[in-house]
C-alpha cells in the first residue's frame, strides 16, 4: 500500500489505484489513518497561495536580463554587493510611486468634490489651499497604497515624502499672512496688522459675497472695518470658517489660527472643514493634543492629506504619534504612515510585528534600512521570553533577513548568551525542547564554543530537556556526540545524573541509533557508577538486557552493575558474548573483569 | 492598488507537465522548441519570450528555496543570464524547462551556501518549539486559514535545503521523480528517499494542525 499511499500524498493517485486503496483502507485501520493524514497534509499543500509578481515586474524582469545580457552584467558583476534586482527596484520604485500619484492622487477642486488628477493639479491645489508655501507643499508621492501589499513589499529603500512641516505659531501666521495681504493689495506693510486681518475675516464672513481679491480699494475697506468692529483673530476665523465663503488663502490661515488652544466647539468645526484648509486646517486638528491625532488617524484611512501631515507628525514626534492611531484604523495604513516616516526604529517596527503578527509592519520592518540591525538586537531577548506565536513570527522574520550582517554572532547568542555559563543555560532552556537542543548539537558539533560555554550549556540542556536531547540527537545521528557531551558534564550534582541517565537510556533504547551508540551510552552509564537511578529507569536498563544484540545486552548489564543491581549473575547472553571471544575491546575486557567480580575469587 | 498575478494560476499544468493527449500543450511546446533554437541561434526576442514564459515558475522556485523575494528574484535574473550564456549544452530542445529549474537550483544552493545555513536553522529550531507549545494549546484557540498556510509555509522553509528543493520541485512544482533526480544530480530512489523525510519532518512541524484537517476532512 505504500506506493499508493505516496502517490495520494504526492496527488499523482490515479482514480482506480485511488479506488483500490480506499477499498484496502476500508478494513484497515492503520491505511485508514495514513490515508487521511497523506490527503490532510495533500489539501494543505493544494491551498497555499502561490507567490506573487506584478504584472508590471514582468517587463522590467525581461528587460534586466536582457540588459545584463547587452553587457550590463560586467556592470552587475562589479555591483554585486548590492544587487541588480534591488538596483532595478530602487528605480522602478521611484518611477513607479510617481507614476501612482499621477494617477490616484485624490484632491478636491474649488467646490470641494473629490477627483482624480494629475500631479500638477495637486500641487496647484494644494497651493492654492494653504499659503505658507513650502512648509505647507503637499506630497507629490502617495509612496504606498493602504492594502495589505505596500511599496515595501518590494523591497526597495523607503523614499523619503516631502510633507507639510508643522503649522507656524498662530502670530506668525498672521504676520506672514498679512504681510502677503500687503504686498497683494499694495498696501503699506504698517498698514496691516493681525488685528485688521482678523476683523476683515469676520466681516468677510459676515457678508457672505465678499471677495478680498476683487475689493475695489482694499485700503479703504480695511479701514472701516477696522473702525468699525472690534473682535479677536480667533473669534474672526471660526466666524470664517462657519460662513462656508470660498477663499483657500483665509481657510487655511484661519485653521491656524484656532488650532492651538482650540475649545471643544473649534474643534469640531476643523474637523468638518478639512475638505477647505488643506494641510494647515490638518495640523490644526494635530494641534489639539492627542485626541486631534486621533481625528487625524481616522480621516487619514480615506485622505491621502492627512495621512501626508501624519507623517510628518511621526517624524517629529515618533512612536508616541504612532501609539495614537485609534482601534479601528488598519494596522496596514498605520505601518504605512510608521514606514515612510522613516522615524520608527526597525526595532520599533519588528517589535510591533512580533506583537500582534500583522504582516503590515513586517513589511515596513523590512523596508527598513536598518533591518538587519533590529532583528539581530531582538533575538536574544526574544527568543527566551516569546509566546509560541512570538516564536512564529520570529522564525518568519530570520526568514526575512538570512543574511543579516552579525546574525551569526546573535544566533550564537541564542546559544550562549552574553556572558557563558548561567546565561547559556537560560538561552537554551528558553529555546526549549527540541529547538535549543538541535541549536547545542549544531554549535557543538560546529566547533565553535568555548569549552566552558559549550559545557555550561550541555548541561543546561539536561537538567531541562533530556528528552528532546534524545530526540534531538537522533534526528541528527549525533548520538556519539551527545554521549561524549553528556559524559564531560557529571559534576557531582543529582539532577544532573538524572538528566545524564535519562539521556543515555534513551539513546540507548533509541530504534535509530547503531549498536556500537547504544553500547557507548550503556558503557558511559556504567562509568556514571554509583548514582542511584529512579526505578523506571532502572527498569529499563533491565529490559536492554534482553536485547537481541548481545552486546547490548552485555552493556546493559555491565551498567546495572554499576549502579548496584542486587543479583550479580551473568545472564546467559552475556557469557556467549565473553566466551565467543572475537576481538579485543574494551567491553569484552570490562565484561571479562565483571564476570570475574560477579563469580568471586577462583572464577576463571 | 498594483495589479497582481498569481505565478502559477490554481490548476494550471506546470511547464514541465506531461504534453500526451493534450494538443494545445503539445503545440506550446513544440513551439518553445522552435523559441529555444532561434535562441540557440542568438535571436533575443526568442530568448525574452522563454524569460516571459518560464520566469514566473522559476522565481516561485528559488522563492520557495532562498526564502527572500529579493533574492529569489536575483537568482531568477541570474539563472536567465547562465541560460542564455549555457544554451549551447542544452541537450535537447524540449528539455528547456527543466534545464532552467537545474541551474535555477544550483544557484540557490550557492546562495544558500553564502549566505550560511544558521538563520534557516534557528527559525527550524523556532518552529519546532512553537509546534511542541501547540500540542499542548488550548483547542478552541484554533488557527484560522490564513495562519495554517503561514504555518504549511514556515514548515517547509524550515525543511532543511537537502529535503527542501525536492520537496519543492516535487510536491509543489509536479516535477516527476526522474526529472528531480536529473535536476538534484540524485538518483531517483533518493529523490524518494528525500520525499519521505521531508513529508516525515512536515507531519512531525505540523502535527497538531494535521490533525484538525484530518478532523476536518
Amino acid at each position: 500500500m505504500r506506493p499508493l499511499l505516496r502517490d495520494v500524498m504526492d496527488g499523482a493517485a490515479s482514480f482506480d489505484r485511488t479506488e483500490a486503496l480506499d477499498a484496502h483502507a476500508a478494513g484497515c485501520a492503520r491505511c485508514t489513518a495514513a490515508l487521511r493524514e497523506a490527503r490532510a497534509l495533500r489539501r494543505m499543500l493544494d491551498a497555499l497561495a502561490d507567490p506573487t509578481v506584478t504584472r508590471a515586474d514582468d517587463d522590467a524582469f525581461v528587460d534586466a536580463v536582457l540588459g545584463r545580457l547587452d553587457g550590463a552584467d560586467a556592470i552587475g558583476e562589479r555591483r554585486r554587493g548590492i544587487g541588480p534586482v534591488r538596483l532595478l527596484r530602487g528605480a522602478l520604485a521611484v518611477g513607479a510611486a510617481a507614476a501612482l500619484a499621477a494617477v490616484l492622487w485624490p484632491t478636491a477642486d474649488g467646490e470641494g468634490n473629490s477627483e482624480t488628477t494629475g500631479v500638477a493639479r495637486v500641487e496647484d491645489a494644494s497651493a492654492a489651499a494653504d499659503p505658507v508655501g513650502d512648509a505647507a507643499a503637499p506630497i507629490a508621492e502617495p509612496v504606498a497604497e493602504f492594502g495589505a501589499e505596500s511599496v515595501a513589499e518590494s523591497g526597495s529603500e523607503p523614499v523619503p515624502e516631502p510633507v507639510p512641516g508643522p503649522a507656524p505659531d498662530a502670530d506668525a501666521a498672521l504676520e506672514g499672512e498679512t504681510g502677503a495681504l500687503a504686498v497683494e493689495f499694495d498696501l503699506p506693510q504698517e498698514d496691516v496688522d493681525p488685528e485688521l486681518f482678523a476683523l476683515a475675516l469676520e466681516e468677510s464672513a459676515r457678508q457672505l459675497d465678499f471677495e478680498p481679491h476683487t475689493a475695489p480699494d482694499a485700503r479703504e475697506y480695511a479701514a472701516r472695518v477696522q473702525s468699525t468692529l472690534g473682535t479677536s483673530p480667533r473669534r474672526a476665523a471660526r466666524a470664517w470658517l462657519a460662513s462656508h465663503a470660498p477663499s483657500p488663502r483665509l481657510d487655511a490661515l484661519s485653521a491656524r489660527v484656532l488650532g492651538p488652544g482650540a475649545d471643544f466647539r473649534d474643534r469640531r468645526l476643523l474637523e468638518r472643514s478639512l475638505e477647505r484648509t488643506g494641510a494647515a486646517g490638518r495640523w490644526a486638528v494635530a494641534a489639539q493634543g492627542s485626541t486631534g491625532v486621533q481625528s487625524l488617524w481616522r480621516a487619514a484611512a480615506d485622505d491621502p492629506a492627512s495621512r501626508s501631515v501624519l507623517v510628518a507628525l511621526v517624524r517629529e514626534r515618533g512612536s508616541e504619534a504612532v501609539d495614537l492611531a485609534p482601534r479601528g484604523v488598519a494596522t496596514a495604513l498605520v505601518a504605512d504612515v510608521a514606514r515612510a516616516a522613516a522615524s520608527e526604529p526597525a526595532e520599533r517596527l519588528l517589535a510591533r510585528f512580533l506583537e500582534t503578527g500583522d504582516g503590515a509592519w513586517r513589511s515596513a520592518w523590512r523596508a527598513s534600512k536598518e533591518a538587519p540591525g533590529a532583528l539581530v538586537d531582538a533575538l536574544p531577548k526574544n527568543a527566551r521570553r516569546a509566546s509560541d506565536d512570538e516564536l512564529q513570527r520570529l522564525a518568519l522574520a530570520l526568514c526575512d533577513a538570512p543574511r543579516a550582517e552579525g546574525l551569526d554572532v546573535a544566533l550564537e547568542g541564542l546559544l550562549r548568551g552574553d556572558a557563558a555559563g548561567t546565561a547559556a543555560a537560560e538561552a537554551l532552556a528558553a529555546l526549549g525542547g527540541t529547538g535549543g537542543a538541535e541549536a547545542l548539537i549544531g554549535a557543538t558539533r560546529s566547533g565553535r564554543l568555548a569549552a566552558a560555554t559549550e559545557d555550561a550549556a550541555w548541561r543546561a540542556m539536561l537538567l531541562a530537556a533530556p528528552d528532546a536531547l534524545v530526540r534531538a540527537t537522533a534526528e541528527d545521528d549525533a548520538f556519539d556526540l551527545g554521549v561524549d557531551a553528556v559524559l564531560r558534564q557529571t559534576d557531582g550534582r543529582r539532577a544532573l545524573w538524572d538528566g545524564a541517565l535519562a539521556f543515555l537510556v534513551a539513546t540507548a533504547e533509541h530504534g535509530l541509533a547503531d549498536d556500537g551508540a547504544r553500547v557507548r551510552a550503556l558503557l558511559a552509564i556504567a562509568q556514571l557508577g554509583a548514582v542511584r537511578p529512579a526505578p523506571e529507569l532502572r527498569a529499563r536498563i533491565e529490559r536492554l538486557q534482553d536485547e537481541a544484540s548481545s552486546g547490548v545486552a552485555a552493556a546493559a548489564w555491565l551498567a546495572r552493575l554499576a549502579l548496584g543491581a542486587p543479583e550479580r549473575e551473568a545472564p546467559p547472553a552475556v557469557r556467549a558474548t565473553v566466551a565467543r571471544g572475537g576481538p579485543v575491546s574494551v567491553v569484552h575486557l570490562r565484561l571479562e573483569r565483571a564476570l570475574r567480580r560477579a563469580r568471586g575469587p577462583g572464577s576463571e | 492598488m498594483r495589479e497582481l498575478i498569481p505565478l502559477r494560476p490554481k490548476g494550471q499544468s506546470t511547464p514541465g507537465g506531461d504534453a500526451e493527449g493534450d494538443p494545445a500543450r503539445g503545440s506550446a511546446l513544440e513551439a518553445e522548441r522552435r523559441r529555444v533554437q532561434r535562441a540557440r541561434r542568438g535571436d533575443r526576442d526568442a530568448f525574452a519570450e522563454l524569460v516571459r514564459v518560464h520566469r514566473s515558475r522559476v522565481q516561485r522556485v528559488a522563492l520557495r528555496i532562498v526564502g527572500s523575494p529579493e533574492d529569489a528574484e536575483d537568482v531568477a535574473q541570474e539563472t536567465f543570464v547562465r541560460a542564455w550564456r549555457g544554451l549551447g549544452r542544452l541537450d535537447s530542445a524540449g528539455r528547456f524547462g527543466p534545464w532552467l529549474l537545474g541551474i535555477c537550483v544550483h544557484l540557490c544552493r550557492d546562495h544558500q551556501r553564502s549566505s550560511g545555513r544558521r538563520a534557516e536553522d534557528a527559525a527550524a529550531q523556532l518552529l519546532d518549539l512553537a509546534a511542541e507549545r501547540a500540542d499542548d494549546a488550548d483547542p478552541s484557540a484554533r488557527a484560522t486559514e490564513a495562519e495554517l498556510r503561514a504555518r504549511v509555509e514556515l514548515a517547509i522553509a524550515a525543511l532543511p535545503t537537502k529535503l527542501r528543493v525536492p520537496f519543492v520541485l516535487r510536491a509543489l512544482e509536479g516535477e516527476t521523480y526522474e526529472e528531480v533526480a536529473r535536476i538534484t544530480g540524485a538518483r531517483p530512489a533518493t529523490v524518494r528517499t528525500w520525499m519521505v523525510q521531508a513529508r516525515r519532518a512536515l507531519r512531525r512541524s505540523l502535527g497538531t494542525w494535521i490533525e484538525e484537517e484530518v478532523d476536518r476532512g
